[in-house]
């Protein structure tokens, strides 16, 4: 593996826990309309 | 099973061995053969990561947990993201700045020689059994089902993974897993969409949402504290989390996967693709459950899905109340279907009808106290038997109302995917005892082609020790609970090891290794006193690895200040 800078990477972890929130946030929605 | 079925499935699964071995043969040295080269692009690493956990189990239980629980089984899968963030973060730099080869490398460099080879012979422990287990599972549910020989599949679903696992080592791996990936996600796509079109006509994706909403199957997110709950949001982010942490940061099989990644960034990514993807492929899965559920509504459903189930009922004695649990099950599902229809007819209508939506869950409650009763003559016809039939569920659905050629392409699904499982697993288990155990043991200097040869040597030996653990299955009376509590019992003292390590400055080698024993018996202890379930093992062995770890340094420190 050659090293690099990983500071870019704490844009993509931001996101994916931006992007599991949401999902969790549209299971509710969901829960809501059809429960 | 028609011939096209058998044309389909047969051509899919010679395509990817052949295809494996054709682009992965040659490997000239360890660093090639256990780490790909480092050649693999970030997608190919996350795709890889996904078809290693994804193993046929996932595909045969998760629909079938979802037919009769619902959606909530999703949230075990809440504490993965942030699992991966914390990997991405720590353990990814950490294991490449070693450059090693498996992840228990890390701790002879952190701590000592006894602590990597403790926490090796751990995994090497679980891991040989689970990968037996991967083999095992699908193939007694297909045997059962389609009446193949036990035995016989076992040793072919083996032996294809050992073909080119043995020739291409890592490589072969991951790029088989490419091919597999794209065969379970087309398979389970061209399913879904095929359910929804065997749906009655007026009916649409909402009403069948609807429908499964009315019978509580769409119960996705529970956020209360109710300790008899198993899936809550809760216990996902705490639970999920720590046992995403053990999997991902500490398993061979995955970290194999993204060790082999082109670059750290490319690891990284690779992981950061699986947290991505991980919640809404589960979610797909387990809705794809939901709608075999809404479909059943409107079709004959048996009262036990596990053709075995039955038989051993039908040369009982209770035969003929199980004929007349059944018939009554079969008025029952008429009197459902009618209410379905009225209240697809209101939806249409735009009107959510509260009456008989009250209708169909006292319906359904009815339905699960037919099914409790079918259990109890069950059990008592066979007291060995698993009455649990959410394995079945799905293939019995694939079996009969999916048409020809998908029939082999969905068999092809589920057996990709235990090639896939299985291929990662006998791949780390040979990477661990080659580098853990061999290597490091092994006397005076060795060339490159020696230890390639070894690794070779192992995966053989790995891949038949999996075939045999496979063959006696049948020994054991409940396979896959004795793998997860086995998993269990172990995965925490090892992720507790790691922890130390990563964060834990303080504790040296003495103080981890006999904290990792003391927890490692605890652990034990508790299991055989049962108190707790053993999902929760993993957590409290981590813990308590951490706390015994750090009030040993502070003893061992104190002793060395007093003398």
């Amino acid at each position: 593996m050659r090293p690099e800078n990983t500071a870019n990477w704490k844009k993509s972890y931001t996101w994916v826990l931006i992007a599991n929130t949401i999902y969790i946030m549209i299971f509710c929605l969901i829960m809501e309309m059809f429960s | 099973m028609q011939q096209i079925d058998w044309i389909v499935l047969s051509a899919t699964l010679l395509f990817i061995v052949v295809y494996g071995v054709w682009k992965t043969k040659g490997s000239k040295n360890v660093e090639d053969y256990i780490l790909g080269n480092n050649e693999t692009p970030w997608w190919t690493v996350g795709l890889s990561v996904m078809a290693t956990q994804a193993s046929a189990i996932t595909f045969l239980s998760t629909p079938g947990q979802a037919y009769h629980d619902g959606m909530g089984f999703v949230q075990f899968y809440f504490g993965l993201p942030l699992a991966m963030v914390v990997i991405c973060y720590t353990f990814i730099p950490i294991y490449h700045r070693l450059k090693v080869f498996t992840a228990y490398e890390y701790l002879e460099q952190r701590f000592d020689l006894k602590t990597r080879s403790l926490a090796a012979i751990l995994f090497l422990f679980q891991r040989g059994l689970g990968t037996g287990l991967t083999i095992y599972a699908p193939a007694i549910i297909l045997s059962a089902l389609l009446g193949w020989n036990l035995t016989f599949m076992n040793i072919a679903i083996g032996v294809l993974v050992i073909i080119y696992t043995f020739v291409g080592g890592t490589k072969a791996v991951n790029v088989t897993q490419k091919q597999q990936m794209f065969v379970i996600m087309s398979g389970m796509f061209i399913t879904f969409f095929l359910i929804l079109h065997l749906l009655p006509n007026d009916m649409t994706f909402s009403n069948a949402m609807h429908i499964a909403g009315a019978n509580h199957k769409m119960d996705v997110v529970d956020f209360s504290f109710d300790p008899e709950t198993r899936y809550t949001f809760w216990s996902g982010i705490t639970g999920g989390f720590f046992l995403a942490l053990s999997y991902f940061g500490t398993d061979q099989s995955q970290v194999g996967r993204y060790l082999s990644g082109k670059s750290v960034k490319e690891s990284q990514m690779g992981l950061i693709m699986n947290g991505f993807l991980k919640v809404p492929m589960q979610f797909f899965i387990l809705l794809i459950g939901v709608m075999v559920f809404v479909f059943f509504q409107f079709n004959p459903v048996p009262l036990n899905f596990n053709p075995n189930n039955k038989i051993a009922v039908e040369n009982s004695k209770y035969k003929n109340d199980y004929h007349t649990l059944e018939d009554k099950l079969d008025k029952l599902s008429e009197e459902k279907k009618e209410i379905n229809l009225l209240y697809i007819d209101h939806l249409n209508q735009n009107y959510d009808n509260p009456i008989l939506r009250k209708e169909l869950v006292a319906l359904s409650s009815k339905e699960n106290d037919l099914r409790d009763e079918a259990r109890e003559l069950i059990s008592k016809a066979d007291n060995k038997s698993e009455t649990n039939d959410k394995d079945y569920v799905f293939i019995h659905f694939i079996l009969n109302y999916l048409p020809k050629g998908l029939i082999g392409l969905l068999l092809a699904v589920i057996l990709s995917a235990a090639m896939s499982s299985t291929a990662s697993g006998i791949n780390a288990l040979a990477s661990t005892t080659a580098i853990d155990i061999y290597k490091r043991n092994v006397k005076g200097e060795k060339s490159e082609k020696h230890f390639v040869n070894a690794t070779k040597f192992f995966t053989l030996l790995w891949g038949i020790i999996a075939i045999l653990f496979a063959c006696v299955g049948t020994l054991f009376e409940n396979l896959i609970q004795l793998v997860n509590i086995i998993g269990s019992i172990f995965y925490g003292t090892v992720l507790g090891i790691f922890l130390v390590g990563f964060y834990v400055k303080y504790v040296k080698a003495k103080a981890i290794f006999w904290g990792a024993v003391m927890s490692q018996l605890t652990i034990f202890y508790i299991y055989y006193l049962d108190v707790v379930s053993f999902l929760w093992l993993n957590f409290i062995g981590a813990m308590l690895t951490i706390f015994l770890s750090l009030v040993l340094q502070i003893v061992i420190k104190k002793d060395r200040i007093t003398a």
